[in-house]
């Protein structure tokens, strides 16, 4: 499968909500979309997803245009909802059938994937009567139980206690093993670390970074440093004209402006003989690129 | 269409299995039997009263009626007649009346202005005067023309009543089928109203929930849109059928016969009769449930859905008066209007198509624009319900409702 989204615009009511978009998916993988909220992101998905229309640019699918039918996808809405009166096994399997499952196959799927997720004492249950976490295993079931290649998961893991996060990454994980293209978008920059190995961030409908996070990541210089000593080093982080932003029993957090600035303190310190039990010089985290890239 | 059948299926399925639909629909079913069973219900009370004296006591003292106050007896008037010409005093009739010896008392007297009936019941309300008045005036008129010297041959000729006959000039038609066209254009009100009605309460209710993100993934809007109004559509006709079914078999089983005579006339339904009261019940019942998808659509709370759905019962209510309006007149020149119509020719066309007072160029016509307005409505409906699934949560006004029309996706 080779997903290409390039130079992609949408305007909604004379509101442009896509501008001028490019990315592409080429190997099993866990791709990151980031934004602000009403970053266009749902609609770069529905867009790709063949359910609304592109205004301009190319969204092909191994090199045909993109229609609803012709992708096999799996969608996890990040806006939950189940039929409140129906229950979990009827709901499902109309969703099965209105995906194109026969009965029967419906069946075996619905019951693979609610045993998978512990999930079948609940399967006579009407919907309303589940936590909002089990209705969220529900709502991820509704996304892969179609064997999808390509998978739209927007914010799984919010909301769910540690146990069930932890159940839900190792079938992501496990997901990406069995060659599914996963397409995660969330809040919790974390988790996007934890998964993604490509991302872009949109901000206003516009992309503002992409690319492999990795690299992203290497591309920034370390901004801050982290010192835990045994004693008070206020006085030498003034002789360099600094400042820690956090100081938690001589543990410190101290803003850089460069890498060098960073060793020269390192030099300082060891120069007046301070016992330091860790020197990290760090780079920003992705919640620190998103902040700076998206929040201007 | 496949996927507009298996939506159509599972919200039919999902709307009958709802103890709402079940409770009401019983609640109604078990009106209808209860309403086919009045006259029994009736006669069951009158059945109880049995023991309660049915006599009228009339008290002729100067003999006035000359004897004939006993014919009373043989007009089947539902009461037996007690003629005394012995004086009764207020006080002996009200002892009479409250130890249930007799039901009422009428004395006669003759005054100087002409013939008194004093008639004396227990309590006066509606309904208490158990005889009509007009029976001692004849009698009394047969008395009068016997002293004049006529003989029963001639009374019996000036009392003769007047041959009053109508006669159809035009092509005529079953006019005693007007009331089974009344009957269906009470019928398709109350699917409109009850039925087609919950199209909207479907689809905003699956706008406000969070499940149209999962839906509009699945399955295209006009699949939805269109499965949706199958689907309550279906329903709301399995509810009209199960009416119409217990109303025959109650009207079979407990309904008095002779009640109905001359009112409604069942052996002259023809075939075209059937077949056009079909069709302009499907069309019509289609079209009113996609103007109330195309309603659900704008709709973005479902507080709104009441003030909303209110218009379109007024709508209804207009189609159904003005069809109403051309069966109680004939000649008038609104019933073109009203058979054109699309909101009213549902109501309207069925009753014109009996009494023959619709050409079939109009018949034709009229067809042909309620399809038209079915399509024109839910295309609306399709591409309204497409934006604002885009734009849920914001209000939809009539400047944001032209844009969504001018986007040229879905």
């Amino acid at each position: 499968m080779h997903l290409v989204f390039k130079n992609v615009n949408k305007t909604y009511i004379k509101k442009k909500v896509v501008d001028n978009v490019s990315f592409e998916l080429t190997k099993p993988s866990i791709f990151g979309l980031l934004g602000t909220n009403g970053a266009g992101k749902t609609t770069c998905i529905r867009m790709m997803l063949g359910i609304i229309k592109k205004d301009s640019g190319e969204i092909t699918l191994d090199g045909k245009s993109i229609t609803r039918k012709d992708i096999n996808f799996g969608y996890m809405p990040e806006e939950r909802g189940l039929y409140p009166k129906i229950t979990i096994y009827n709901q499902l399997m109309f969703f099965s059938e209105i995906k194109g499952i026969n009965r029967k196959d419906a069946d075996k799927s619905i019951k693979y994937w609610l045993k998978k997720l512990d999930m079948m004492e609940y399967i006579n249950m009407n919907a309303e009567k589940l936590s909002k976490g089990n209705q969220q295993k529900i709502q991820f079931i509704l996304a892969v139980m179609n064997e999808p290649d390509l998978i739209v998961l927007d914010e799984p893991f919010s909301g769910l206690d540690p146990v069930n996060t932890e159940l839900l990454k190792n079938i992501v994980l496990e997901l990406t093993k069995q060659g599914k293209y996963i397409i995660m978008s969330s809040h919790q920059m974390a988790q996007i670390e934890e998964f993604c190995s490509d991302i872009l961030i949109l901000n206003k409908g516009k992309c503002i970074l992409q690319g492999n996070l990795k690299e992203i990541k290497d591309s920034y210089e370390a901004n801050k440093v982290e010192i835990i000593t045994h004693e008070n080093i206020e006085k030498h982080l003034k002789e360099l004209n600094l400042k820690a932003y956090q100081n938690v029993n001589n543990n410190y957090l101290i803003n850089i402006k460069s890498e060098d600035e960073g060793y020269k303190l390192f030099d300082l310190l060891t120069k007046n003989k301070v016992r330091i039990t860790k020197f990290e010089l760090k780079k920003p985290s992705l919640h620190d690129i998103f902040i700076e890239k998206a929040g201007k | 269409m496949k996927d507009a059948l298996i939506v159509a299926r599972f919200t039919a399925i999902e709307a009958v299995k709802k103890k709402s639909f079940k409770i009401t629909l019983a609640i109604i079913l078990l009106g209808i039997i209860i309403a086919f069973n009045i006259p029994n219900i009736i006669k069951l009370f009158k059945d109880n009263d049995s023991n309660k004296n049915d006599t009228i006591l009339v008290i002729d003292q100067k003999d006035i009626y000359k004897g004939l106050l006993e014919n009373l007896n043989s007009m089947e008037l539902g009461y037996k007649f007690e003629i005394t010409k012995d004086s009764k005093t207020s006080n002996e009739i009200k002892d009479l009346l409250e130890k249930d010896e007799i039901e009422a008392a009428i004395d006669i007297t003759e005054e100087t202005d002409g013939i008194k009936l004093n008639y004396l019941t227990e309590s006066i309300g509606f309904g208490s005067v158990l005889v009509d008045e007009s029976i001692f005036t004849e009698l009394y008129k047969v008395v009068k023309l016997g002293e004049l010297g006529l003989s029963e041959k001639d009374i019996a000729y000036v009392n003769a009543p007047l041959l009053f006959e109508i006669t159809e000039l035009g092509e005529g038609g079953s006019i005693n089928l007007l009331g089974v066209a009344m009957g269906l254009c009470m019928v398709l009100f109350f699917a409109i109203f009850y039925c087609a009605n919950q199209v909207s309460a479907s689809i905003t209710q699956e706008k406000t929930s969070k499940i149209i993100d999962t839906l509009i993934t699945s399955v295209s809007p006009r699949s939805i849109v269109v499965g949706k109004t199958l689907g309550i559509g279906l329903v709301g006709l399995m509810e009209v059928v199960a009416v119409i079914t217990t109303a025959f078999v109650s009207y079979k089983l407990f309904f008095p016969k002779d009640i109905l005579t001359g009112i409604i006339d069942l052996s002259n339904v023809t075939f075209g009769f059937v077949l056009i009261s079909i069709i302009y019940f499907i069309l019509g019942y289609t079209l009113y449930a996609f103007i109330y998808a195309l309603c659900g659509s704008l709709i973005s709370k479902p507080e709104d859905l009441g003030q909303a759905s209110g218009l379109i019962s007024i709508v209804a209510l207009i189609g159904f008066y003005l069809a109403y309006f051309s069966m109680m007149n004939p000649a008038s020149s609104l019933n073109k209007l009203a058979s054109l119509l699309p909101i009213s020719s549902p109501f309207s066309v069925p009753a014109r198509f009996i009494t023959r007072a619709i050409s079939i160029e109009i018949l034709l016509i009229s067809i042909i624009i309620l399809i038209l307005s079915i399509a024109l409505i839910a295309y609306c409906a399709i591409k309204i319900y497409s934006s604002a699934i885009l734009n849920y949560g914001t209000k939809v006004d009539l400047k944001t409702m032209i844009e969504m029309f001018k986007q040229k996706d879905n």
